[in-house]
């Protein structure tokens, strides 16, 4: 018998899906209306997708674990608020890929599966963020970052933390065709000053700019501690997106020197969300 | 996680509702997994096998339209399909070229392709030009 770390009456249960609700659908909201995205349903090999699932559940893990419930939720309470999430990810994006006639009767089960799993996994990250970040300060909802002070700088969980921000808004992006675009337009010498800007982004937000709860989050009080945090932040970023363009297919035929292009251009938005998105995904939690 | 046995903490538990979201959710994403994986095991490799067929001609005030019916036997998807469709007129012949962005495998896709004239043509021919498997 599990002993979850919080009771909710039938009502409660309610308002939180539909928070979570909310949130998927304002995280996913950009994919959801991408064609890209539909048309990756039906190109793509059903075992990448598959792949896609287990690491957007994964994704899930980490998140519910480190920010979602609370420090004392079990793996098993973490892991069966992943299977929800993931649920009601598959639900709100099928739900909204037929109202948009993305979806209809006449569609092979393959193409119609396709395109609802593709875009599920990104509102089921959303429905994690949403349930979590949208409450009522008083739900308990802490994970790591609300029980007590000294663990939210952690490693570990504050790069957790990071890459669960990088996919947001790596995974928004990297379906689309300008990325690529960006990163075969440019010369080496360009990405080279992308990768720069990036980690200047990086370091501004997280040390520079004094960001709401970077304070809590980020360790600063040496040198090396901050060096380290801006390089993790950096790699987390690039890491988001490379298995985001290789989960759309962006990595398919194409060269090593316009595949890593292609990781710097992306790893822009996904150091914004590995610094401040991190930031940001903990600040409801450390703020209750 | 330790208790003291002189004072027993009521164990959390989920309420019905949470219970039956999850049950809906372990459904939704075992039958998203399986679907994915016997997709998989069946597929085979092989290129895009498209087939094309004539569907309704109708006509309109000046002009004669073609109902053009693709589908793609083939394990592999078509992108940016190419189709031409020569009309028979007992006078003379008249072409007509329609662009189909995808056509999934399995799947099927009607393309209209427009004649000038109200006169119905003896016979249409249509034939895949070119596509892209992406």
């Amino acid at each position: 018998m599990i002993d979850f770390s919080h009771h909710r009456t039938p009502s409660e249960s309610l308002q939180e899906y539909g928070r979570g609700l909310a949130g998927g659908l304002m995280f996913a909201m950009p994919l959801l209306f991408t064609m890209e995205v539909w048309w990756a349903g039906f190109i793509l090999h059903p075992l990448r997708i598959a792949a896609y699932m287990a690491a957007t559940f994964l994704i899930l893990l980490f998140y519910n674990r480190f920010v979602g419930l609370r420090k004392d939720a079990s793996f098993s309470e973490v892991a069966i608020d992943s299977v929800e999430e993931m649920g009601i990810g598959i639900l709100v994006a099928a739900l909204i890929l037929w109202l948009g006639g993305r979806i209809s009767a006449d569609m092979t089960f393959f193409e119609i599966g396709g395109k609802v799993i593709m875009e599920a996994m990104t509102v089921a990250i959303g429905v994690s963020v949403g349930t979590a970040q949208l409450g009522a300060s008083d739900d308990g909802d802490g994970g790591f970052a609300g029980e007590d002070g000294c663990s939210s700088k952690d490693y570990l969980p504050q790069a957790a933390v990071a890459l669960c921000g990088a996919v947001l808004f790596a995974a928004n992006i990297a379906p689309t065709d300008e990325i690529t675009v960006v990163a075969m337009e440019n010369s080496p010498e360009r990405i080279l000053l992308l990768c720069l800007f990036s980690l200047i982004l990086g370091s501004l937000v997280l040390h520079f700019s004094e960001f709401r709860g970077a304070s809590i989050h980020v360790a600063k009080d040496t040198i090396p501690l901050q060096i380290r945090g801006i390089v993790t932040t950096y790699a987390v970023a690039l890491v988001a997106s490379a298995a985001s363009l290789y989960f759309f297919g962006k990595f398919d035929d194409q060269t090593t020197y316009i595949m890593v292009a292609q990781t710097v251009v992306l790893g822009v938005p996904a150091v914004l969300g590995a610094s401040a998105g991190r930031l940001l995904l903990q600040t409801a939690s450390s703020s209750s | 996680m330790s208790q003291n046995k002189s004072e027993p903490r009521e164990r959390n538990a989920k309420n019905p509702l949470e219970w039956t979201v999850f049950g809906l959710s372990c459904l939704l994403v075992l039958g998203a997994v399986g679907f994915l994986i016997l997709t998989a095991i069946t597929r085979k490799d092989g290129p895009a096998d498209l087939r094309i067929a004539i569907g309704e001609i109708t006509t309109r005030a000046d002009s004669t339209l073609v109902t053009v019916i693709l589908t793609n036997e083939g394990t592999k998807t078509a992108a940016a399909v190419k189709i031409h469709l020569t009309a028979t007129y007992p006078a003379e012949e008249r072409g007509s070229d329609v662009d189909v962005d995808f056509v999934p495998r399995g799947g099927r896709r009607e393309a209209i392709a427009v004649f000038s004239g109200k006169e119905r043509p003896i016979q249409v021919i249509p034939k895949v030009i070119g596509y892209v498997e992406p």
